[in-house]
């Protein structure tokens, strides 16, 4: 009872802090004064204290078991491991709402302190804190008003009704606050950006802050996006790691954006060009997470991930309508002053492959977005039609491999325009590509892979020497650059190969019995039965030599799961589920997944580039103190 | 009771938020070049 009232109080003030925030913030920015545009911010990082107390009595409540509170029945019970326990927390909508809402205020907060006023302008500092905690408003409203965490039952269970089973594994303690922070994150470049745009500065300044901004985004939503791939991978027991699930689509939306804004900004940074382009990718990416969470909670489409929907759908539905309104409205009033201060003077340059990079990406996320929408929209208009795996695998495999390509050939390219003899550099990359293609025709691969590969290789052949040839310290951001590339050209290799030449097969087998997959024989020796809850049936098979137990768990309310089993090589993964059975015959699905492991490793280097390109990085410097023009100090009277 | 608790927390930011107009004489940030213009 003390948890849910103290964790009201939380919100309560958190919320009457950020409406206070929202309307000083905005009445510094009109009045360009600093003492008021301090006070907003002081407020906005006292609204996430208060966020964080309401966060801290929420888990408290779950690791103490305070099942009065509704939101504990509903997504723990007694039996859980600690550490699963305190993952319930973003379990649930109410929980993974004010999970989001502590990642907005703790990470504007951040951002508000780490980019300083002095540089930036009181005025551009006031209008991204008010906007930021108009958002933090707007989800503290949520919360205290139509999705509470902290709602009391009348009777009080003596237990919970558990963790949806899919759910309990370890995945669950680290994809979804990735994921879940990720989407809040993407509001902080979107504050900044419109700030920007509101006080009419599109400098250096803005730029490096506003790219940072995007790149904390973009980085924990490739973790997150990763974990889930991961974990769906290990738990689901398909085979796959990726379904083209509504919310799978929709979380990749803004990461593809924002992909596509972290490379045009350097035109925009070089050349003077694409302003109002960069700035309309950053409202996109801020705008396709709302609409996401809008999709995904109002339970319009069917997902894997159903488990979330709750009927906060409307209100975010407002809340998309209003900064769909607001940023169009904005970019309208400054759409004179973001002209471009030169026109791109030749397409075969690297602005000109910044450009097709971007609309590449404009055209993945215009597919997907049709192919996730489809199901609503001609629901709307009679009967309901839904894509399958097979649409989106046609529309995005032509401009993945396009993507790839100019992977290969874009930073060979100069800025400006390219001259014939600049060109030999594409030695490297056709070389590569070509060995590849000999190769392959030599080890008798036939198909899409005799394009796909080459590409990739070509790619690799870019990103290697320019990676040997740049000093990781000297030259970190174009390091980084390169490094991340490589990364993403493995992550191209693993999806490509696991993708192209994956073999499955059904095996039904009786004790004893042998069969051969690939270069596996597996060998089924017996079934076995663990009680307890849940009841886990096992199966055991030696392949090649050694003892392998993939289980099927049956949880209490007849949900069953299975416990796949991996064997990871460097070039492919032995991929085993059990299916159930008798200990007379007993069924498996066996994958062999080719290159998967290389999706996993070039993620990690995707992210260590990042990091390593960023983190520590000098911030843009500032003006010595003795060259700063004295200001009159406006002290009130 | 809620209101009673959520206003205590409020008294008790009040005096960190509202610092800066206490101390208001504190250097203020000047506006750079491109916003004085």
């Amino acid at each position: 009872m003390i948890y849910a009232i103290a964790g009201t109080a939380c919100l309560l003030t958190g919320l009457v802090l950020a409406c206070f925030a929202t309307v000083i913030a905005g009445w510094s920015a009109g009045r360009r004064d600093a003492v008021l545009a301090r006070i907003a911010r002081r407020a906005f990082y006292a609204t996430a204290l208060a966020v964080v107390g309401a966060a801290a009595a929420l888990e408290a409540a779950l690791l103490s078991h305070q099942f009065a509170i509704a939101y504990v029945t509903e997504h723990s019970d007694r039996s859980l491991p600690t550490a699963l326990l305190a993952s319930t927390f973003y379990s649930g909508q109410e929980g993974s709402l004010l999970y989001w809402t502590l990642t907005l205020t703790a990470i504007g907060s951040l951002a508000l302190a780490a980019v300083p006023a002095t540089r930036s302008g009181v005025q551009l500092h006031s209008y991204a804190t008010a906007i930021l905690a108009a958002l933090a408003a707007f989800l503290l409203a949520v919360l205290v008003f139509v999705a509470t965490p902290f709602a009391l039952l009348e009777i009080v269970p003596a237990d919970g009704l558990g963790l949806n089973p899919i759910l309990r594994d370890g995945g669950m303690l680290i994809h979804p606050p990735f994921l879940l922070a990720g989407f809040a994150s993407f509001a902080v470049p979107f504050a900044f950006a419109m700030a920007a745009l509101l006080a009419g500065r599109y400098d250096a300044g803005w730029i490096a802050q506003t790219r940072r901004l995007a790149l904390v985004a973009w980085g924990l939503q490739t973790t997150g996006l990763t974990l889930g791939m991961w974990w769906a991978y290990h738990v689901l027991g398909w085979g796959g790691y990726w379904g083209w699930d509504p919310v799978e689509n929709v979380a990749l939306l803004p990461w593809l954006v924002t992909t596509a804004y972290v490379h045009s900004i350097q035109v925009q940074e070089r050349r003077g060009q694409l302003r109002a382009w960069n700035f309309g990718l950053v409202i996109a990416a801020f705008l396709l997470s709302v609409f996401g969470t809008f999709l995904v909670r109002s339970g319009a489409l069917v997902s894997v991930h159903t488990f979330a929907v709750s009927d906060i759908g409307p209100w975010f539905f407002g809340l998309l309508a209003a900064v769909v309104a607001f940023s169009l409205s904005v970019l309208a009033l400054r759409s004179g002053s973001l002209r471009p201060d030169r026109p791109i003077q030749s397409a075969i340059s690297r602005e000109g492959a910044f450009v097709l990079q971007n609309f590449l990406l404009a055209a993945l996320v215009t597919a997907i977005l049709w192919g996730t929408l489809l199901p609503l929209l001609s629901g709307m208009l009679g009967s309901a039609r839904v894509v399958g795996t097979g649409y989106y695998e046609r529309v995005a495999g032509p401009l993945l491999l396009a993507l790839i390509v100019l992977l290969a050939a874009g930073p060979l390219l100069p800025w400006r325009r390219a001259v014939p003899r600049r060109l030999r550099v594409v030695a490297w990359p056709v070389g590569g590509a070509v060995l590849t293609l000999a190769a392959l025709l030599v080890a008798g691969v036939r198909g899409p892979g005799l394009i796909a590969f080459p590409a990739i290789a070509a790619a690799a052949a870019t990103s290697l020497p320019r990676l040997a040839r740049r000093h990781p310290f000297r030259n970190r951001r174009h390091f980084s650059a390169y490094l991340a590339h490589l990364g993403i050209t493995l992550v191209a290799a693993g999806i490509a190969g696991s993708h192209l030449w994956q073999q499955h097969r059904t095996l039904v087998l009786a004790p004893g019995q042998s069969a051969a997959v690939a270069s596996y024989r597996l060998t089924y020796t017996g079934a076995g039965q663990r009680d307890g809850s849940p009841v886990e049936t096992y199966a055991d098979l030696t392949v090649n030599g050694e003892t392998l137990e993939p289980v099927r768990a049956l949880y209490p309310g007849g949900q069953a799961v299975s416990r796949v089993v991996i064997r990871s090589t460097p070039v492919e993964d032995l991929y085993i589920v059990y299916d159930g059975g008798s200990p007379e015959q007993a069924t498996f699905d066996v994958y062999i997944n080719p290159l998967v492991p290389w999706i996993w490793s070039g993620a990690a280097i995707l992210l260590a580039a990042l990091m390593f390109g960023n983190l520590g990085a000098a911030a843009p410097r500032r003006e010595p103190a003795g060259r700063r023009a004295p200001v009159p100090v406006a002290v009130p009277q | 009771m809620i209101w009673l608790i959520a206003s205590g927390l409020l008294l008790l930011a009040a005096p960190f938020v509202l610092w800066p107009l206490i101390t208001h004489w504190e250097p203020l940030p000047e506006p750079d070049a491109d916003e004085a213009r």
